[in-house]
């Protein structure tokens, strides 16, 4: 008996990730963001500046310019981790990890992988489209192959895997 | 390459990124963590020109500023050894010292006198040495005059002025007594300033506000006894204040002006403070 390897076009295989896991996929990677990445920088970094952050109250950051400052330098050096983050699980294993626990990848619109071109402007353009989260999700919503306004901009598709090579047997009946 | 390893490379690069980021952050940002200011007050007060030996308003405003703005500060200690300086250089920081949220302690060590009584009437609370000198509520202002030095070496001093009151205070000519009289009021505005927050602040009876009134310098047991000063003591006392404050475990953070080598710049346009109405 021979066994046969029939790889066949990606493109032929593409199921468009839904909303429904997407967002779930989303909420995963802000926890991962919110616990293994926000709680240990903050952490971290106002214990060795010295920032009682705890005892800090809203009015006192907004009428502390140095103090907002300081918390505006953090928030925007973890966000710029996160993004990282985004990116390098994108390039290493080809979708984020709450993508990846869902069984999601991101594939270029042409059914290839990322380039890295994609791979930048995709994350890039995320801190932009994060300002525009409610747009976003309503784009989302509306668009048939449920693209966001990263996935627009870098030309990039949120698919379901599926096993892209086919192994049957054959019989050799000569 | 394995997935795991992936993953794993993932983790090890993203940790790096965090701790190397939020150390770097964290050392540039880092903010003094004692939970009491100590500001000095030392020397004389001005506006513009500081010289050794004087202090600028502007700097002592930055460092109360500094201070208020510190989240660990709890309380700001204003270490006094000061015969006071320009009025509105006095006025100035006085007025931060009363708009300041956290609580301040008047520290007077040597000598807190005119101008620089003038800031501790606007803490919250003023302890002083009994030795110390206390006191010298009032404006003045003098100017050497040497019309009479140049007439005797045979200079004559001319003057063009679009006004007759243009060149008051000039050091060539003797005043007039107009002259005397507009400088008069000056100096009175500014004892009035003086005497008024003096009393909005220290709620002193008529009877101290007679004695000192008249610019007298006190001792202070003389200026405790008065009303003017809260408690007798030292350092011990001002913690005393601090623990009483709520304040535990007092850790002390001194804010100065940086800077290694001191303005000599400033000499260049110095002028003598004296020529203006000052809390002296």
């Amino acid at each position: 008996m021979t066994e046969y390897k029939i790889i066949l076009p990606r493109k032929d295989f593409t199921i468009i990730a839904s909303v429904q896991k997407r967002i779930l996929a989303f909420i995963i990677d802000l926890l991962i963001f919110f616990f293994l990445i926000l709680t240990p920088f903050l952490s971290n970094y106002y214990s060795i500046s010295g920032i009682p952050i705890d005892k800090v109250g809203v009015d006192e950051l907004l009428n502390n310019t140095q103090l907002y400052a300081i918390v505006s330098a953090g928030d925007f050096t973890s966000y710029s981790i996160f993004l990282f983050y985004l990116a390098g699980s994108e390039l290493l294993l080809k979708a984020t990890i709450g993508k990846r626990m869902l069984n999601l990848s991101v594939i270029s619109k042409k059914g290839k992988d990322l380039s890295l071109m994609q791979l930048i402007t995709r994350n890039i353009s995320k801190s932009i489209a994060f300002f525009l989260l409610p747009f976003d999700a309503v784009l989302m919503f509306f668009d048939p192959e449920h693209r966001r306004v990263s996935d627009f901009i870098s030309s990039t598709l949120v698919v379901e895997n599926r096993k892209l090579i086919k192994k049957f047997p054959v019989v050799n009946e000569l | 390459m394995n997935e795991i390893l992936k993953l794993v490379i993932l983790f090890l690069l993203v940790s790096l990124l965090i701790i190397s980021s939020s150390a770097v952050l964290g050392v540039f940002y880092s903010i003094p963590s004692g939970n009491v200011a100590l500001v000095k007050l030392d020397g004389e007060l001005v506006s513009f020109g500081s010289v050794l030996g004087s202090q600028s308003s502007d700097d002592i405003i930055s460092l109360l500023e500094a201070a208020e703005d510190n989240p660990n500060i709890e309380a700001i200690v204003l270490s006094i050894n000061s015969v006071g300086g320009m009025s509105v250089a006095s006025k100035e920081v006085s007025n931060k010292v009363l708009n300041l949220s956290k609580p301040v302690i008047a520290w007077i060590r040597e000598v807190g006198t005119s101008g620089a009584y003038l800031i501790a009437s606007s803490s919250d609370y003023i302890i002083s040495d009994e030795l110390s000198m206390v006191g010298s509520i009032g404006s003045t202002m003098s100017y050497l005059e040497f019309s009479e030095t140049l007439t005797k070496y045979g200079v004559e001093y001319e003057s063009l002025s679009s006004g007759d009151l243009k060149e008051m205070g000039s050091l060539f000519k003797n005043l007039t007594s107009e002259e005397r009289e507009l400088y008069m009021d000056l100096i009175n505005a500014s004892f009035e300033y003086f005497l008024n927050h003096v009393i909005e602040q220290r709620n002193l009876t008529s009877e101290a506000l007679s004695i000192v009134s008249d610019g007298r310098v006190l001792s202070g047991s003389q200026a405790f006894n008065l009303g003017l000063v809260d408690e007798l003591g030292s350092w011990n006392e001002v913690v005393k204040e601090l623990e009483l404050l709520n304040i535990k475990d007092v850790k002390v953070e001194e804010y100065s002006v940086s800077g290694f080598f001191p303005d000599f710049s400033s000499f260049l346009d110095f002028k003598p403070s004296s020529v203006f109405p000052t809390y002296d």
